[in-house]
C-alpha cells in the first residue's frame, strides 16, 4: 500500500482497520521494527562496553603532560608505554591511538582518519536521501545515480575500516591481547567494529542489488520507488549506530 | 605449613578425637595395611576425618561419584602407586605411568585435586582408614555412601516392581480406552452425550478443591515440619519474620482465590436453562481489587526494603574478616594471624603450596622458577609429539574397545593440532603469569602489595569456627567459576565470582550446642554449601561451620598455626620435602 | 469500501486466490502459508517437548533411587553416560540443562507462540495471511535447524551443555571446567542463535501483521485478548531477544578467541592460572536475564492471551474488564524489562539497586493480580461449558495463582536470599512454566484443533488427561516449596550432602512416581492428537459458538487466503456472549451494528462522517532536502 495513491483511505480511522495507522506499507513497518531489534543488539554491545570501559580508571592526564606533536617517531608506542600512557592499568586515550592518516606515515593526525570516515558515512547518507526523493518523482536516472553514489560511499567506508584494522593488527593488537593498554580494549574495538561493519557490509549488498534492480526498470514498472525507501532506512541506521560508536569509542 | 611431623601427628589425633564423639568408634577389623605403618583405631579415625575432610566432595566407598569408588582400591593398586597419584596425580600422569593414564581417560579426563600437602602419616592413615572401611570396620562416614548389599538387593526388588507397575499401566491404559470407546458408542446412538459432562467435571472441581485444601494442609503440616529450624543469627529472624508475614498475606489470598476459581466452575456449570449475565466491567470493583493488592504489596515492599536495608547496610561490617574461598570442589577459609588483617591476594600466585595465592614475597619469588621450568617442559612435550604420535599409532593395533578409542582420540588430538595448540596455550599462559608476578615484585607498589600482613595469615581446610554474639564478615573470593556461598542456618548467601569480591555480614546469636542442644539433635551442625551449579560435584561441597562460646573460639584459634609462618625460616628436615614438593610440580 | 478491502489483498508477492499449484513440497515443507506453518511449529513443539520430558523422567529416577540403578539408563544413554545403569554426575547436570533450554525454549516459547501467533492472528485480526509469508516460512526452518542443533548436541561424546540452561560463565565459557563445556556448549550457542533469528524473524511479522493488516471495522479495541497478548509478546521478543544475542556473542569471543569480556581471575585445576583478566561474568548475567526476565512473560503472556478468549467463550460470558486486561498486559510488558536483576540479588549487587529491582518486582504482582481477578469475575454467574479448552484454562488460572505468589516471596530481595537457587524457586518457576503455561498450550491445542484439522480431539480422553495431569503436576511441584524452606539447593545430583537432606527421600519418590504418571498421561494426549488428525469427528463450522473471525473462515477446506471471497468487516468487539435480548448466546463480531452496539458497555454512537486524519499536503523530507539543494523542483 504506497502511502502516496492511497486515496481511499478517508473513509475510515486511523485505527479502525483496513488500513494501516502509520501509513506506511507492510514492508517499511518490517523494516522500522527490526531496525529497533537491531538497535537493542548494538546497544547491549555497546552497554557492555560501557560496562568494560568504566572499569577502568580515564586515560590519564599524562596526555596533556605529552608535548604537542606533529610527528610520529616510529616507536611511538613504546614511547608511550613507558611514560605509563599505554599501560594495562587505564583505558588508553583515543587521541593517542587513533592519530595515523594512510599516506602521511608518521604524522600524528589524532582522530583525523575516522572523522574523514565518519564523513564519508555521513555523505552516502545524503546521497541516499537524494535516491530516495528521486525515487519519489520517478525519476529512475538520477536513483541510478544517487544510488551508486551511496555504494561507492559504502565501500570506500568498508576500506577505511579495514585500513584502520590493518594498521592495528600491524601495531600488534589482537583479539587478547593490546599494546596500547587493556586487553579488553583492542576485543572491544574488533567487536563492535566489526559487527558493525558487517552491517554497512550487508548494506552494500543490499544497496547493489537494488541498484541493479532500479537500473533494469523493475520499480519503474511496478510504479513506486518503495524499495529504495526501505534499503534507504537501513542506511540511515547504519550511519546512526556508526555515530553512536564514533561517540562512545572515539570521543568518551 | 606445620611445626614438624608429630606435631601435626598429633593435631589430627585432637581433631578426630572430635569427630569421634560424634561418630561412635568401632574396633578396626584389618590387621595390617599397605602402608606398612602400624593399624591402630586412632591412626584410622584419623584417616576417617581426612577422608571426610579432603576424598568426600568426590569420592565414596561403595558407589562412583565424581570419581570412582574407593572401595578396596588398596586391593587394585600399590601404596606407592596411590601415593603418587594421590599427592600429584598430573605430574604422574605426564611422567607417563599408563595406569594412571587410564584411569584419567576413564572417568571423563576430569582432573583430580593435587594433594600435595599430605604428609607420609597422613597418607597412610587415609589409606589405612579406607582399608578398614572397605572391609566393613567402623561406622558408616555419611550419607554419601551407599551400602553394597542393598544396591544389589533393590536391583532385583527393582526390576521386579518396573514389570509390574508396566503390566499395571498398559490394564489401565487399555481399560481407559474400552471405557472411552463404549461411552462414544453409545453417545453416537443416542444421538446425545450419554453423560453430563458438564455436570461431572463440575463435580471432580468441588472434590479437587476439598481435596486439595486438605492436601495442603497435610503438606503444612507435614512436610512443614522439616522445613529449616529457627534462624541462627539476628538478620536471619528478621529474614524469617518477612518471610512469615509474606506468607499471611499469600496464603490468604491463595485460600480465596483458589476456592472461588473452583467454586465458580461448580455453581455455574452449564446445564439447561441457564443464561450467563452480560456483566462486562465495573469499574469500582476493579478500583478496589486494583488497590487492595497495591496497599498489600506496599506493606511488604516496606518490611522488604528494611529487611534488606539491615542486611546490606551493616555498620559493623569488615570488622572480623574472615575469607572463605570457594573453589571446584570444595571450600578452604583463611584467618587472619595476630596482625588482625588479612594478606593480599592474586590468582597468579596460586600454586601446590600457596593454594589460596597469598601474597608473599618468597613464595611469589619461588614461584618463578617452577613455572619457568613448566614452560621448559610443555615446549620438551612440544617436540615430542611426532615421536608420540608415532608410538601411539604403533601401539594401536591388538587394542580394542575403550582403550583403542582413547587411542585414536589421541591420535586424533596430535594430528588435528589440538595437542600441540593446547601446549601452546599454556606456554602463553605461563608467560603471561610470569611477567605479571615480575611485575608485582619490581613496581613502587609492590611493598604495599607484599606487606607482611599475610605472613601470618591461619588457612583451615576442616571447619570453620566462629565466636557467637559477634559481627563476622565472610570474604568470599573464588578461584575458577561462579559458586555460591550458602549457610541456610544463617540465612545467608552470596555469589563467589572470580574476579569479584563479595562478602556476607552477620552475627551468629546462638552456638553450635546450645542449638544442638534446643533441637535435641547432638549430630546438628551449620553447614556452608555451595548453590551454584559448579560442575561435577557441584552436589558434595560443603564444609562445616561451627559457633564457639568467645571462649572457645579463641582457644582454637590459638591452636592453630600460620601457613606460611614456619615456610620462613625451613629447618632442614623440611628443606628435603620442599625439593620433592618441587619436583613432583615438575608440570602443572 | 470494497476498495480499501482489494487494498488488503495486494499486499503478498504470491497469488491468493488459490489458483497456482502446489507440490508436496510448497504444501507441507517449504509452505508460505500460516496456517500450515503454525502446524509446523506445533508439531515441532511436542516433539521437543516428549523429549524433554523424557530427560526429566531420566534425571528423576536418579533424584528418587540414587542408591538403585536402572537398566535402562544404560541402554539408553550407553556405558559413557550412565555405567552399570546409574547416571553420571556430569551427564545429570547435561540433562538437566537440556531440558531446561527446550522446555523454555523449544516448547514455551515457539510451540506455544509460534503456534498460536500463527494461526490466529492472521485469522482474528481478518488478513489473508501474515505480512510476509516468506519471512514467516524462514522463521519455521530457523527454528527447525535450531532445534536440530540442539538435539545432536545431546549425543555427542563430551556431552551437552551442562551448566544450566542460564549458562553463566566462567563454567560455560571454559571447556576445561565441566566436559560439556566444551563442543557441547559451542552446539548450544549456536542453536540458540538460530533460534533468536527464529523468534526475531516471527516478531517482526506478528507486529506487522497486527499492526497494518487489521481487516475494516477491526480497531484496537475490537480485537480479542488472544491478540493483544501476542502482540505484545512479540514487542517484548524483539526488543529482549537481540540483548541475548549481543551477550551470547560476547560469551563466543571468550570461548573462542580468547578475549575477556567475561573472565577473569581464573585458576583452573590441571591448566594453571589464565591469563584473562578485567572481566566481569556478572556482565553476562546482566545481558542474559535482560533476555531472561521478559523471556518468562513472553511464556505466560500468550498462554494468558488464550486462557481469556477461552473461557469468555466456555462461560458464555464478556471477559469481564476488558479494558483493565488490556492495560495489564501492557503494564506486564513494560514492567517486565525492568525487573531483570531480581535474578540477580543475591551477585553481591549494589544494595540500591537491589532496591529498585525490588519494587518493580512486586509492583508486576498488582496487573497480574487483576487478570486473576477478572478471570474469576468472568466465571461468576456464567455459563459454563466443560470442554477439554475450558478445563485446561481453569487449571491455568490454579497454576497462576499458586505459582504467582511464591514469586511475592522471591522478589522480596531479603527473602530471596535464603530462598535463592533452592528447591523453592524450582516450585515456583515450574508452577508459573512448566504448569501454568503448557495448560495454555494444551488448552489452545484443545480449543483450536478443529481450526487446525476441521476435526475435534476425543473429548472424553481430553478430559482424562486433563484431570490426571493436573493432579500429578500439583503432586510433583507442592512438595519442592518445603524442600526449598528446608536449604536444599537446586541442581543437585543426589540429597546426600547432608544428613538432614536425607529425609527427603521418601518425598523424592512420591514426586517421580506423580512425574511418571504425568508423564504417562501425556500418551493420552498424544494419541489423542495424532489419531484425531485422521479419525477424529469432523467437526461443525463453529463448535464453540464463538464471536471471533477465525470461526467464519471455512474449517474444511483449510483454505490458503482463509477467506473464499472478500474479507469480512468487524462491526463488533468480541465479546457478545449472552447479550440479553437476542435469541443466540453469541453475536459473531461480523454481525452488523443494529443501533444496540454495547461493547465496553459503553453506548457506541457512530459518528456520520469519520473525519479524515489524513493531511492534506505530504511533503517528505527527502523533498525537502532535494529542494533545498536545488537538486529537484518537485
Amino acid at each position: 500500500m504506497s502511502t502516496d495513491t492511497s486515496a481511499t483511505v478517508t473513509e475510515t480511522k486511523t485505527w479502525s482497520g483496513g488500513r494501516s495507522p502509520f501509513n506506511v506499507s507492510y514492508g517499511k513497518l518490517m523494516m522500522w521494527i527490526f531496525l529497533l531489534s537491531d538497535a537493542f543488539t548494538f546497544s547491549s554491545l555497546l552497554i557492555g562496553y560501557g560496562a568494560v570501559r568504566f572499569s577502568y580508571p580515564a586515560p590519564e592526564a599524562l596526555v596533556e603532560k605529552i608535548a604537542p606533536m606533529s610527528h610520529l617517531s616510529d616507536d611511538f608506542i613504546e614511547q608511550m608505554q613507558e611514560i605509563g600512557a599505554f599501560s594495562e592499568k587505564h583505558w588508553p586515550s583515543p587521541e593517542l591511538v587513533f592519530n595515523h592518516f594512510p599516506f602521511l606515515h608518521g604524522v600524528h593526525l589524532p582522530l583525523m582518519f575516522v572523522s574523514l570516515m565518519t564523513f564519508i558515512l555521513i555523505f552516502s547518507s545524503v546521497t541516499m536521501v537524494l535516491a530516495v526523493e528521486a525515487g519519489h518523482r520517478m525519476d529512475k536516472k538520477k536513483v541510478g545515480i544517487y544510488m551508486f553514489y551511496t555504494i561507492l560511499g559504502g565501500l570506500a567506508f568498508l576500506g577505511c575500516q579495514a585500513w584502520e584494522w590493518t594498521q592495528f593488527i600491524t601495531e600488534g593488537a589482537t583479539l587478547e591481547h593490546n599494546p596500547f593498554g587493556p586487553a579488553h580494549f583492542a576485543a572491544l574495538f574488533f567487536m563492535v567494529t566489526g559487527f558493525h561493519g558487517f552491517h554497512v557490509f550487508s548494506g552494500v549488498v543490499f544497496n547493489i542489488m537494488i541498484y541493479v534492480n532500479a537500473r533494469r526498470g523493475m520499480y519503474e514498472k511496478r510504479g513506486h520507488y518503495e524499495m529504495v525507501e526501505k534499503v534507504g532506512l537501513y542506511w540511515h541506521f547504519v550511519d546512526l549506530v556508526w555515530v553512536f560508536v564514533f561517540t562512545f569509542f572515539y570521543l568518551i | 605449613m606445620y611445626k614438624n611431623l608429630s606435631e601435626k601427628f598429633k593435631k589430627l589425633v585432637l581433631i578426630s578425637l572430635a569427630f569421634l564423639a560424634i561418630n561412635s568408634l568401632n574396633a578396626s577389623v584389618i590387621k595390617e595395611s599397605i602402608s606398612g605403618k602400624p593399624v591402630d583405631d586412632v591412626t584410622i579415625a584419623a584417616g576417617k576425618s581426612l577422608f571426610e575432610g579432603k576424598c568426600q566432595s568426590c569420592h565414596a566407598l561403595n558407589n562412583k561419584l565424581v570419581g570412582p569408588a574407593l572401595k578396596d582400591i588398596h586391593k587394585r593398586r600399590t601404596y606407592d602407586w596411590l601415593s603418587k597419584w594421590i599427592k600429584d596425580n598430573e605430574a604422574f600422569r605426564k611422567s607417563g605411568d599408563a595406569d594412571a593414564i587410564a584411569v584419567f581417560e576413564k572417568n571423563n579426563k576430569l582432573v583430580m585435586t593435587s594433594f600435595n600437602d599430605l604428609k607420609d602419616d597422613e597418607l597412610a592413615a587415609l589409606i589405612m582408614y579406607i582399608e578398614d572401611a572397605s572391609a566393613g570396620g567402623g561406622a558408616k562416614t555419611s550419607a554419601t555412601e551407599t551400602p553394597t548389599v542393598a544396591v544389589a538387593v533393590d536391583k532385583k526388588i527393582e526390576s521386579r516392581v518396573n514389570w509390574v507397575l508396566i503390566c499395571l499401566f498398559a490394564l489401565i491404559g487399555l481399560i481407559l480406552f474400552l471405557i472411552v470407546k463404549i461411552i462414544e458408542q453409545v453417545s453416537t446412538i443416542r444421538g446425545k452425550d450419554v453423560i453430563d459432562w458438564n455436570s461431572v467435571n463440575a463435580k471432580i472441581c468441588l472434590a479437587f478443591i476439598t481435596i486439595g485444601f486438605i492436601a495442603c494442609a497435610w503438606e503444612f503440616a507435614v512436610h512443614g515440619k522439616w522445613v529449616l529450624p529457627e534462624a541462627a543469627t539476628e538478620h536471619g529472624r528478621k529474614l524469617d519474620q518477612m518471610f512469615n508475614i509474606t506468607l499471611f498475606f499469600t496464603g490468604i489470598v491463595f485460600v480465596i482465590t483458589e476456592f472461588l476459581l473452583f467454586w465458580f466452575a461448580y455453581k455455574y456449570r452449564g446445564r439447561e436453562g441457564n443464561k450467563a449475565l452480560y456483566y462486562s466491567h465495573n469499574h469500582k470493583l476493579e478500583a478496589v481489587w486494583t488497590i487492595i493488592p497495591a496497599i498489600v504489596l506496599t506493606v511488604l515492599v516496606i518490611g522488604g526494603l528494611k529487611t534488606w536495608n539491615s542486611i546490606t547496610n551493616n555498620p559493623e561490617r569488615d570488622k572480623n574478616n574472615i575469607e572463605v574461598f570457594a573453589y571446584q570442589f570444595g571450600w578452604t577459609a583463611r584467618y587472619p594471624g595476630e596482625d588482625g588483617k588479612l594478606g593480599k591476594s592474586n590468582w597468579n600466585l596460586i600454586s601446590n603450596d600457596n593454594l589460596l595465592g597469598v601474597a608473599i614475597k618468597d613464595q611469589a619469588e619461588n614461584l618463578i622458577p617452577v613455572l619457568e621450568q613448566d614452560i621448559k617442559d610443555f615446549e620438551i612435550q612440544i617436540k615430542a609429539l611426532p615421536t608420540k604420535l608415532a608410538e601411539l599409532k604403533t601401539s594401536l593395533g591388538g587394542l580394542v574397545d575403550d582403550e583403542r578409542k582413547s587411542h585414536l582420540d589421541k591420535i586424533e588430538e596430535i594430528v588435528s593440532g589440538t595437542a600441540k595448540a593446547e601446549l601452546e596455550k599454556k606456554i602463553t599462559n605461563r608467560t603471561i603469569q610470569i611477567n605479571r608476578i615480575k611485575v608485582s615484585l619490581e613496581t613502587e607498589n609492590a611493598a604495599t602489595f607484599y606487606d607482611q600482613t599475610g605472613n601470618d595469615d591461619i588457612i583451615i581446610n576442616n571447619e570453620i569456627h566462629i565466636p557467637v554474639n559477634k559481627t563476622i564478615t565472610f570474604k568470599f573470593r573464588a578461584r575458577d567459576v561462579i559458586h555460591s556461598a550458602y549457610i541456610p542456618m544463617f540465612r545467608a548467601q552470596i555469589n563467589v565470582v572470580p574476579g569479584l569480591a563479595t562478602e556476607v555480614v552477620f552475627k551468629a546469636i546462638e552456638t553450635t550446642k546450645e542449638k544442638q542442644a534446643k533441637l535435641n539433635r547432638p549430630d546438628f551442625d551449620y553447614w556452608l554449601l555451595c548453590a551454584k551449579i559448579c560442575g561435577a560435584a557441584h552436589f558434595n561441597m560443603k564444609m562445616k561451620i561451627v559457633v564457639d562460646t568467645e571462649a572457645e573460639y579463641k582457644k582454637w584459634l590459638s591452636s592453630q598455626e600460620g601457613a606460611f609462618v614456619k615456610k620462613q625460616e625451613m629447618p632442614t628436615e623440611n628443606t628435603n620435602q620442599k625439593d620433592t614438593i618441587q619436583k613432583s610440580l615438575v608440570i602443572n | 469500501m470494497s476498495q480499501s478491502a482489494t487494498a488488503n489483498t495486494h499486499e503478498h508477492g504470491h497469488d491468493d486466490h488459490g489458483h497456482h499449484k502446489e507440490s508436496f513440497i510448497t504444501k507441507y515443507v517449504f509452505s508460505q502459508d500460516h496456517k500450515m506453518i503454525s502446524k509446523q511449529f506445533l508439531i515441532t513443539g511436542i516433539v521437543m517437548g516428549c523429549f524433554g520430558m523424557l530427560m526429566s523422567i531420566l534425571f528423576r529416577l536418579q533424584l528418587a533411587w540414587p542408591d538403585s540403578s536402572f537398566q535402562i539408563l544404560e541402554t539408553l544413554l550407553g556405558s559413557k553416560w550412565a555405567p552399570g545403569g546409574k547416571l553420571d554426575a556430569s551427564f545429570y547436570m547435561g540433562l538437566v540443562t537440556i531440558h531446561g533450554t527446550i522446555m523454555v525454549f523449544f516448547v514455551l516459547t515457539a510451540g506455544l507462540s509460534g503456534t498460536f501467533s500463527n494461526l490466529l492472528i492472521p485469522l482474528q485480526c481478518g488478513s489473508r495471511d501474515m505480512a510476509s509469508p516468506f519471512m514467516n516460512m524462514l522463521s519455521y526452518w530457523f527454528f527447525f535447524a535450531s532445534s536440530v542443533v540442539l538435539t545432536y548436541s545431546v549425543f555427542i561424546e563430551s556431552g551437552p551443555a551442562a551448566a544450566g540452561w542460564t549458562v553463566y560463565p566462567p563454567l560455560s565459557a571454559l571447556p576445561k571446567s565441566m566436559p560439556g563445556s566444551g563442543l557441547g556448549m559451542t552446539l548450544w550457542l549456536v542453536s540458540m542463535i538460530l533460534f533468536i533469528g527464529s523468534a526475531l524473524l516471527g516478531g517482526i511479522n506478528y507486529i506487522t501483521t497486527v499492526l497494518n493488516m487489521r481487516t475494516k471495522g477491526m480497531s484496537m479495541n475490537r480485537m480479542p485478548l488472544t491478540i493483544w497478548a501476542f502482540f505484545f509478546t512479540a514487542i517484548l521478543g524483539l526488543l529482549s531477544f537481540p540483548v541475548l544475542l549481543g551477550g551470547s556473542l560476547l560469551l563466543v569471543f571468550d570461548r573462542s578467541f580468547g578475549t575477556s569480556f567475561y573472565l577473569s581471575d581464573i585458576f583452573l585445576n590441571g591448566e594453571g592460572a589464565l591469563a584473562n583478566s578485567g572481566g566481569s561474568p556478572i556482565l553476562f548475567q546482566h545481558l542474559f536475564w535482560f533476555l531472561g526476565h521478559p523471556e518468562v512473560y513472553i511464556i505466560i503472556l500468550p498462554a494468558l492471551g488464550i486462557t481469556s478468549e477461552i473461557i469468555a467463550v466456555n462461560a458464555r460470558k464478556p471477559i469481564f474488564g476488558y479494558t483493565a486486561m488490556v492495560i495489564s498486559i501492557i503494564g506486564i510488558a513494560f514492567l517486565s524489562f525492568i525487573v531483570w536483576g531480581h535474578h540477580m540479588f543475591i551477585t553481591g549487587m549494589n544494595p540500591l539497586l537491589g532496591l529498585v529491582f525490588m519494587i518493580f518486582t512486586l509492583i508486576i504482582a498488582v496487573p497480574s493480580a487483576v487478570k486473576t481477578f477478572n478471570y474469576l469475575a468472568t466465571l461468576w454467574r456464567g455459563n459454563i461449558q466443560f470442554t477439554p479448552g475450558m478445563l485446561f484454562a481453569i487449571g491455568l488460572v490454579s497454576f497462576f495463582i499458586s505459582g504467582g505468589l511464591t514469586g511475592i516471596f522471591l522478589g522480596n530481595a531479603a527473602i530471596d536470599i535464603q530462598l535463592h537457587d533452592t528447591y523453592f524457586v524450582v516450585a515456583h518457576f515450574h508452577l508459573v512454566m512448566g504448569c501454568a503455561a503448557i495448560f495454555g498450550m494444551m488448552a489452545g491445542i484443545y480449543h483450536w484443533y478443529p481450526r487446525l484439522y476441521g476435526r475435534t480431539m476425543n473429548k472424553t480422553l481430553g478430559y482424562m488427561h486433563f484431570w490426571l495431569t493436573f493432579i500429578t503436576a500439583y503432586m510433583v511441584f507442592f512438595p519442592m516449596h518445603f524442600m526449598g524452606l528446608a536449604g536444599v539447593p537446586r541442581r543437585y545430583y543426589q540429597f546426600t550432602v547432608l544428613p538432614e537432606f536425607g529425609i527427603w527421600e521418601n518425598v523424592n519418590v512420591l514426586i517421580t512416581f506423580a512425574a511418571i504418571i504425568g508423564a504417562l498421561a501425556q500418551l493420552l494426549f498424544l494419541y489423542n492428537f495424532f489419531s484425531s488428525i485422521f479419525y477424529g469427528r469432523k467437526s461443525a463450522q463453529n463448535p464453540w459458538k464463538s464471536n471471533t473471525l477465525e470461526w467464519t473462515s471455512p474449517i474444511e477446506e483449510r483454505l490458503h487466503g482463509n477467506w473464499p471471497g472478500a474479507i469480512p468487516t468487524v462491526h463488533r468487539w468480541p465479546y457478545d456472549y449472552s447479550k440479553p435480548g437476542y435469541d443466540d448466546d453469541f453475536i459473531p463480531q461480523t454481525v452488523p451494528d443494529d443501533g444496540n452496539l454495547d461493547e465496553l458497555a459503553h453506548s457506541h454512537t457512530q459518528p456520520a462522517e469519520p473525519p479524515s486524519d489524513e493531511p492534506k499536503n505530504v511533503v517528505h523530507f527527502s523533498t525537502l532536502l532535494a529542494r533545498w539543494m536545488g537538486l529537484s523542483k518537485a
